[in-house]
């Protein structure tokens, strides 16, 4: 058995033998590159958020935040007051001051709503709101990270990731953020994912890259077995699902050395992969349209971005350079737009921001500014 | 420092520099510890370090800059370890079971892998407090603060890490034989 003071003892040796010393050639030198780069932020947007930072005068904002907290705790106290069976309604998060500049251009014309994921706050929550960024809306505030979150197909319904428990677990809300249910209760490594057409089901990955789909109730939770022994199967997600029912879009690695993301359909009766224009550099992160005959994805061949190809993996077509990697993208309901957000690590210059281009390649916009949004999905207006 | 933090507050990018030179080493120590990966910490370091001017003016107390920038760090450290869950591959370094335990206290290198593999499972969350309370050696009360978060979900997020590694070192104990794994 491991004693706590032997512990805490192991650690701190271990930390004082692992830290680093000093800082690695030019590293300052290339932030202060990038420092003298950056804008800003305008005054009315710079209360720093949390406790004990932003001590000293109120500002307006916080003052408005404040007078939003108290009514929703003054309502929270008229429930109660109601009667036992109202005792399990939890007061809404109070209704967010957007964290973009408000003298971005206007958005005319993008349909549906907004689903995202935001650390704006001290942890990750969901927010929706429409695309022109009017009626923005937090839907969850509970410690713990809440993130990836899917619109249901009729847009009632998102499901998501929440480390609200512990380990990240996927639960489903309704659209407003009332009724947040676990949906499942896996190792703490799932990952979502896609809704099946009718909304009845949703397919995630579980911590051994094995393909789930499990009804919106909890129930029926059954895996889809890959019939294949010619790829080595790792970093497995599922991105989409076919419009017919039948088909996963799926992505994962083929290299057993990892480093070789390729993007596959998965038959969900028989196991079934069918490669789409695999290339030998990473391709991953596809979201199939609407209609199911496109596909977006991104991809490093030829210099790297957003790309767009036919769901049976012909007529690749790229849309945008020098974008980011590594996060979803999603169609719009119409079909005519592709939306995206978040950047990796390696793209210093691309900010958390939402980013919309046409099918066609025509009207790249970023819509927001505050770099603080991921996981992005464009649903129907609930 | 406090008028240093004032300048830069009031736009000095000069003093903005001589400020992140003067923090750097131990931001990147904090985020290297964290991550256990240099260019990724470097990232955060700089993610850091651009957040901050952006949003330096809404710093209302100069005192507080050492402990706002490791927060900043510490969420660009979230990020980061977020951006790698969809390909997360985790490489298990052999292990020489047979080597001696060191006499002079230091940890031996099969110790030092026990507690790499258990520090790796948990979240940034309970890293970060691991770092800010074991290698910084901050109060509980002090973490909390950088992490804007309230001292109870401190003291049992720390609860939780340490449950976790210790449950991790007492596997290992029991299977001595392990040498490499392969988490996709």
């Amino acid at each position: 058995m491991t004693q706590p003071v032997d512990l805490d003892r192991r650690l701190a040796t271990w930390l004082a033998n692992e830290a680093p010393v000093g800082t690695p050639e030019g590293l300052l030198e290339r932030s202060l590159v990038r420092v003298g780069r950056t804008r800003r932020q305008p005054t009315w947007l710079t209360v720093v958020r949390g406790t004990a930072m932003g001590r000293g005068a109120t500002s307006p904002r916080l003052a408005y935040t404040l007078v939003v907290i108290g009514l929703l705790v003054a309502a929270f106290a008229a429930v109660l007051a109601v009667g036992p069976g109202s005792r399990n309604v939890l007061p809404p998060p109070p209704t967010p001051v957007p964290s973009w500049d408000s003298s971005l251009a206007p958005v005319f014309g993008l349909p549906g709503r907004f689903a995202f994921a935001s650390d704006r706050g001290d942890d990750f929550d969901i927010y929706t709101m429409n695309p022109d960024r009017t009626e923005l809306r937090q839907l969850t505030n509970l410690p713990g990270d809440d993130v990836s979150p899917l619109w249901s197909p009729d847009g009632q319904r998102i499901v998501f990731m929440s480390s609200r428990g512990g380990d990240p677990r996927i639960y489903v809300m309704d659209a407003d953020g009332t009724h947040a249910t676990l949906l499942v209760d896996g190792s703490g490594d799932d990952l979502l994912g896609a809704w099946s057409p009718d909304g009845t089901r949703v397919a995630y990955t579980d911590g051994t890259g094995t393909v789930h789909i499990i009804g919106i109730d909890g129930t029926g939770d059954r895996k889809v077995e890959i019939r294949s022994s010619s790829v080595a199967v790792g970093g497995m997600g599922v991105f989409d699902w076919t419009p017919d029912g039948a088909e996963l879009v799926i992505g994962f690695d083929t290299s057993p050395e990892g480093g070789d993301l390729q993007i596959y359909r998965l038959g969900i009766a028989d196991g079934g992969l069918t490669p789409l224009n695999t290339s030998p550099v990473d391709d991953g992160t596809p979201a199939l349209s609407p209609d199911g005959s496109r596909i977006a994805f991104q991809s490093d061949r030829d210099g790297g971005c957003l790309f767009v190809m036919a769901a049976d993996g012909s007529n690749v077509a790229r849309l945008t350079t020098g974008c980011s990697k590594g996060f979803p993208k999603s169609w719009s309901p119409d079909g005519m737009w592709i939306g995206w957000a978040g950047a990796r690590r390696v793209d210093h210059d691309q900010p958390w921001n939402i980013s919309v281009i046409r099918g066609d390649g025509s009207g790249r916009t970023e819509l927001t500014d505050s770099r603080d949004i991921v996981d992005l999905d464009w649903g129907p207006s609930p | 420092m406090r008028h240093l933090v004032e300048l830069a507050r009031d736009g000095d990018v000069d003093a903005f520099s001589r400020l992140a030179s003067a923090s750097i080493a131990d931001l990147y120590a904090v985020a290297r510890l964290i991550l256990r990966d240099a260019p990724s910490a470097e990232d955060a370091v700089q993610e850091a370090l651009v957040e901050a001017w952006r949003s330096i003016r809404g710093l209302r107390d100069p005192d507080r800059f050492d402990a706002w920038m490791h927060r900043l760090v510490v969420r660009m450290c979230r990020r980061h370890g977020r951006a790698r869950t969809r390909r997360n591959v985790v490489e298990l370094h052999l292990l020489d079971t047979d080597a001696p335990e060191p006499e002079d206290g230091s940890l031996s290198l099969a110790n030092r892998d026990e507690i790499e593999r258990g520090f790796r499972r948990l979240p940034v969350e309970q890293r970060a407090v691991i770092v800010l309370h074991f290698y910084r050696g901050l109060p509980l009360t002090d973490v909390a603060e950088i992490l804007a978060i309230p001292p109870g979900t401190v003291k049992s997020r720390l609860h939780r890490a340490t449950q976790t590694l210790r449950a991790a070192l007492e596997a290992d104990a029991r299977e001595p034989g392990l040498t490499k794994g392969r988490i996709a």
